[in-house]
């Protein structure tokens, strides 16, 4: 890292499998995905193993964060968005775990991979497109007219709005990949200037331990502004305007 | 009783017109705060499919500029709505 701060980034075999042709071999971003799903299940198993009707500090700290992610949901969907809490709250503590674990030392970012991060917003996209359509059928469309446009604007603006539309899902995946990006890559820069500024080397370090206490509040951040947008989007497709 | 009533429903009709109020000004900051990446995604995606559009109709770049300055007005759009 001290030589190229985007060597962090680099995605390495572990395992290699080819099927037909094709690469799909286990990956260093595949064992940290893994990592991120086994302790955040453990986590909730362990958390609810032995629930109460008093929470102790485990179970009240699981239980805040599930309704966090429900009062988030309902709040931009007005309350008609339940059925898709699991999915939300999965999408949230996924992101949450892959972003922190990018932070652990010896850890990977496999939110700065944008090829994940745009799995994830196509994933949010898809799903908010077939949820309009089934709900309100044909009717989804109008969507791409807001209510009170005069007509003349109306061409322009469905072309606009149709284009918004599609840049939904890259704007949300750049988004979460460019600050995870950015955060480790600035780290890794200042990683450099430790043995350049030799006894003032002190300086990046002490910079570095406050800087990596931002990154973790940002790591929640942007999974947070991830999981609130999905909402938004969701709102969309069940409300319509 | 039944002026009881009625005030009853006006206290709950007027709380839950604050409610909407506070989740509206949540979105709108929300808005504001991701606007920059909406402009950047919309730049990238004007840029990806105008290039698509130009490979296949064999032009040199007036879809990538037509699609750019979709973009553009895309992305101001996006801006003028969070405004408002």
């Amino acid at each position: 890292m001290k030589d190229n701060p985007l060597g962090q980034f680099a995605i390495k075999t572990l395992y290699p499998i080819t099927l037909n042709g094709h690469d799909i071999s286990f990956t260093n971003a595949s064992m940290f995905m893994a990592i991120a799903v086994i302790i955040v299940t453990s986590f909730f198993i362990l958390a609810i193993r032995k629930s109460e009707l008093i929470p102790g500090r485990f179970q009240s700290f699981a239980e805040s964060i599930y309704n966090f992610t429900l009062m988030t949901l309902d709040e931009n969907t007005h309350g008609k968005g339940q059925q898709f809490f699991p999915f939300i709250f999965s999408l949230f503590m996924f992101i949450v775990a892959l972003n922190l674990l990018g932070n652990a030392p010896y850890g990977f970012s496999v939110t700065s991979q944008l090829i994940v991060t745009s799995t994830f917003a196509f994933v949010v996209f898809c799903l908010v497109t077939i949820t309009g359509f089934v709900k309100h059928g044909f009717k989804f469309l109008s969507l791409f007219l807001p209510e009170g446009t005069p007509i003349f604007m109306a061409p322009l603006i469905v072309v606009l709005e149709i284009f918004a539309y599609f840049v939904r899902p890259v704007a949300l995946s750049i988004r979460l990949g460019a600050n995870m990006i950015a955060g480790h890559i600035l780290i890794g820069v200042i990683v450099g200037f430790i043995t350049l500024m030799g006894i003032w080397g002190f300086l990046p370090i002490s910079f570095i331990v406050l800087f990596n206490g931002f990154e973790i509040f940002v790591a929640i951040l942007q999974a947070y502004i991830f999981t609130i947008l999905t909402c938004v989007y969701l709102n969309d497709a069940i409300n319509l305007h | 009783m039944e002026k009881l009533n009625n005030l009853k429903q006006k206290i709950s009709e007027h709380k839950h017109r604050q409610e909407s109020k506070v989740v509206e000004t949540k979105n709108k900051n929300f808005s504001a705060i991701t606007v920059s990446s909406e402009i950047i995604g919309a730049v990238i995606f004007g840029f990806i499919i105008g290039n698509f559009f130009d490979n296949l109709f064999n032009t040199r770049f007036i879809f990538k500029l037509l699609m750019l300055l979709l973009a553009m007005m895309a992305s101001f759009y996006t801006i003028y709505k969070s405004i408002k």
